[in-house]
């Protein structure tokens, strides 16, 4: 019984931070939603499993992710979700600061976000792992099953493509 | 120099280079202004970057939590299951008690000890049983109903956060199963009175028939089964399926398809056909002249009289045995006395267990084509030791060639099967308990569920799929514990080897065997079954 109230307990609290971190990284409210009461399911079930050194968001993240970039990798049906980290380095340009900049100039979270969910399965999972859940670019690399480089390969080519769109949006509004 | 390339900035930026290259960077830094311009850029934009998405979102704000729904899984399911399993055992249990073993029991007593009130003490018994059994029965069986009603809202619970189509399709397989399911009270007659019941000549019940009465007689035909109790039956009909009788007298006099069962301290077959097996046990056994049954007869009574002819073996438990008529096979008795008058003719052997060889008594016209054979009492039997017989040793060897090939085409067909483990303490436990309820309960819902007629190729899957689990279990079993002595994953054909043989050896073993061969048992079924249904509800999370 005890175990069911503290559950319900953490559960409440956690509910939607963990929703938060599912939809974005499944790109869906209603898969979202699915993969929360699943993820939960998973945390009810380990329950007994957790160890109290480690933060609860941290251990309760860990399901969210796994359990995401497994329906994520179901979805895309080949084992090579994250692409080629040869082929994604080709064509890296050198940029220049006002490019860098831009992003910042727009000062627009709505924007971004939005920006943000357009983006490929490749490109938005790392940058949700690492800037929105804070994970390290190791852990990333090891959540995903891919080289630390790749890892990298991959943010820089997600921000160039964040760039891009929000310049275009801001180029078309202006 | 050359400048540091966009990979360099971006991942310093996020403080991911290796510290060599962290080192080189720093380096360049110091020299060039370009770049460490570029780079304070580069970190304001991941800094703002992780800034946005932390900004949090207005509608996660409104969001509705749903209710948690716990998981209902393994434990919920083994939880219905116990209950329906319980409930329905003892329902079983009483049912059987009292109208098998119970009464066919007491009257076995009467070979050694007499008493003549048993069978007015049995068939009151069966009486008081069958009316408050009816209702028993009805309950009974509408609990069946509810109880797969019950699993099957549980499965739907269970899939509804899977995935909508699992779910959809469970709600169609039960709706099919609650049009097509017959009303169970449908396939049963019962009758009674407490004085007497006749189904007249010209009366056809197609039906299971249970009947209770003080006097009962079955003169018409009854296509289903026949289960009567009362002081006196006759049946004179026609009873297609199988006739249970527990009255003081019963006298069959007209043709029965299948078995005929019957308790009564006077049990008479006159000019009668009984189509399969014939079981009684009374005081007085009679198959007339005229009485014919077609295949086995298993006799236990005080006085025991083989007029008519009996297809296959006759098995007699009785003071004294008088055989006048055929036998197709076999005569075995148990008896005081075995008396072969007129024309009597066994056509197999005869054996015959009995103080002296002189209670054997042979008319000048009988016949026995087989051997003579003189038992003594069972005291003298001497069982043998079956660990110094060859064949022992050459049937373990074909038993292990037969479940070590068996076990590598099934965990070649199942790899899933091969990460199985026996978890310590609880987990082995909890693999023996689930192994446990399927034993004992899929047999009993098979049962149950053969009674709605419609129900019979079901309880034949079940039961199939329960044989081959019990016979798979112990394999999967030695799997893990050819597992536990290889390193994970090396020489798995091997290791398979070496764990079936450590079980053939192990259920072996004088006195505990049975109980090892029982433990492991359970508990690979109890895996099997944790793994069959894991992977269930893990289809379900991924459609």
């Amino acid at each position: 019984m005890a175990k069911n109230t503290a559950f319900e307990i953490l559960y409440r609290e956690y509910y939607v931070r963990v929703f938060g971190l599912c939809r974005r990284l499944l790109n869906s409210s209603d898969l979202a939603q699915d993969a929360t009461q699943e993820v939960f399911m998973r945390v009810y079930k380990s329950f007994g499993k957790y160890d109290a050194e480690q933060p609860f968001w941290q251990w309760i993240a860990t399901f969210a992710n796994n359990h995401c970039i497994d329906l994520l990798r179901q979805r895309s049906r080949a084992d090579a979700l994250f692409g080629d980290e040869t082929i994604e380095m080709e064509d890296i340009a050198a940029v220049d600061v006002p490019v860098v900049n831009d992003l910042i100039a727009l000062q627009d979270a709505e924007a971004m976000n939005e920006a943000i969910s357009t983006l490929p399965d490749k490109y938005r999972v790392p940058v949700v792992l690492a800037y929105f859940n804070q994970l390290s670019y190791d852990e990333v690399a090891t959540q995903l099953d891919i080289s630390r480089n790749h890892v990298g390969v991959l943010l820089l080519r997600a921000k160039q493509s964040l760039r891009t769109a929000l310049t275009a949006v801001d180029g078309g509004s202006l | 120099m050359s400048h540091l390339t966009p990979l360099q900035m971006s991942m310093y930026a996020d403080n991911a280079l290796p510290a060599d290259e962290a080192h080189t960077v720093v380096a360049h830094l110091d020299t060039c202004e370009t770049c460490r311009i570029l780079l304070s850029a580069y970190q304001s934009e991941t800094q703002y970057l992780a800034g946005a998405m932390h900004n949090d979102d207005p509608d996660l704000a409104e969001l509705v939590i749903p209710e948690f729904s716990r998981p209902a899984s393994l434990r919920g399911f083994a939880m219905v299951n116990l209950a329906t399993g319980l409930v329905i055992w003892a329902a079983q249990f009483l049912w059987k008690t009292i109208f098998g073993e119970l009464i066919v029991n007491a009257a076995d007593w009467l070979t050694s000890i007499y008493l003549p009130d048993i069978y007015a003490v049995a068939s009151s018994t069966a009486l008081y049983f069958i009316e408050e059994g009816t209702a028993m029965f009805d309950a009974y069986l509408g609990f069946i109903v509810v109880s797969l009603l019950m699993i099957t809202a549980l499965s739907i619970v269970l899939a509804r956060y899977r995935a909508r189509t699992t779910a959809g399709l469970f709600v169609l397989v039960a709706t099919l199963g609650a049009v097509t399911m017959p009303a169970p009270v449908s396939a049963l007659e019962i009758r009674r009175d407490k004085n007497n019941v006749t189904i007249a000549a010209s009366e056809t019940i197609n039906d299971t028939l249970i009947v209770a009465a003080e006097t009962i007689s079955i003169e018409g035909t009854v296509t289903g089964d026949v289960i009567a109790a009362g002081a006196t039956i006759d049946v004179s009909g026609s009873v297609g399926g199988n006739l249970f009788t527990f009255a003081e007298t019963v006298n069959v006099r007209g043709e029965v398809g299948g078995l005929a069962l019957g308790a009564a301290s006077s049990y008479n077959l006159n000019a009668a056909t009984v189509g399969g097996d014939l079981w009684a046990a009374g005081e007085s056994l009679r198959v007339d002249s005229d009485s014919r049954v077609s295949r086995n007869a298993t006799l236990a009574g005080q006085k025991t009289v083989i007029e008519g002819s009996v297809s296959s073996d006759v098995t007699a438990f009785s003071e004294s045995v008088e055989v006048s008529g055929n036998i197709g096979q076999d005569l075995e008795a148990f008896a005081g006395r075995v008396r072969l008058l007129g024309d009597a003719h066994v056509i197999g052997d005869l054996r015959f267990r009995s103080a002296d060889e002189d209670r054997l008594f042979r008319s000048d016209n009988a016949r026995v084509d087989g051997e003579v054979e003189f038992m003594g009492t069972p005291e003298e039997f001497r069982e043998q030791n079956p660990y110094a017989t060859v064949q022992f040793y050459l049937w373990q060897i074909a038993r292990l060639i037969a479940a070590f090939l068996v076990g590598v085409v099934l965990f070649w067909l199942v790899p899933g099967l091969r990460s199985l483990t026996i978890g310590a303490g609880i987990d082995g436990l909890k693999s023996a308990g689930i192994g446990f309820l399927t034993i004992v309960s899929v047999p009993i819902m098979a049962v149950l569920v053969a009674i709605t007629l419609i129900g019979l190729p079901f309880s034949f899957i079940a039961v199939v799929g329960l044989l081959t689990g019990v016979y798979l279990a112990k394999i999967i079993v030695a799997g893990v514990i050819g597992r536990m002595l290889f390193a994970e994953g090396t020489r798995p054909v091997l290791s398979l080897l070496v764990g079936i043989s450590i079980v053939i050896v192990a259920v072996n073993l004088p006195f505990i065997g049975g109980i090892v061969s029982f433990l492991l048992t359970i508990i690979g079924l109890g895996l099997l079954v944790q793994y069959l249904f894991g992977l269930i509800s893990n289809r379900g999370a991924v459609a």
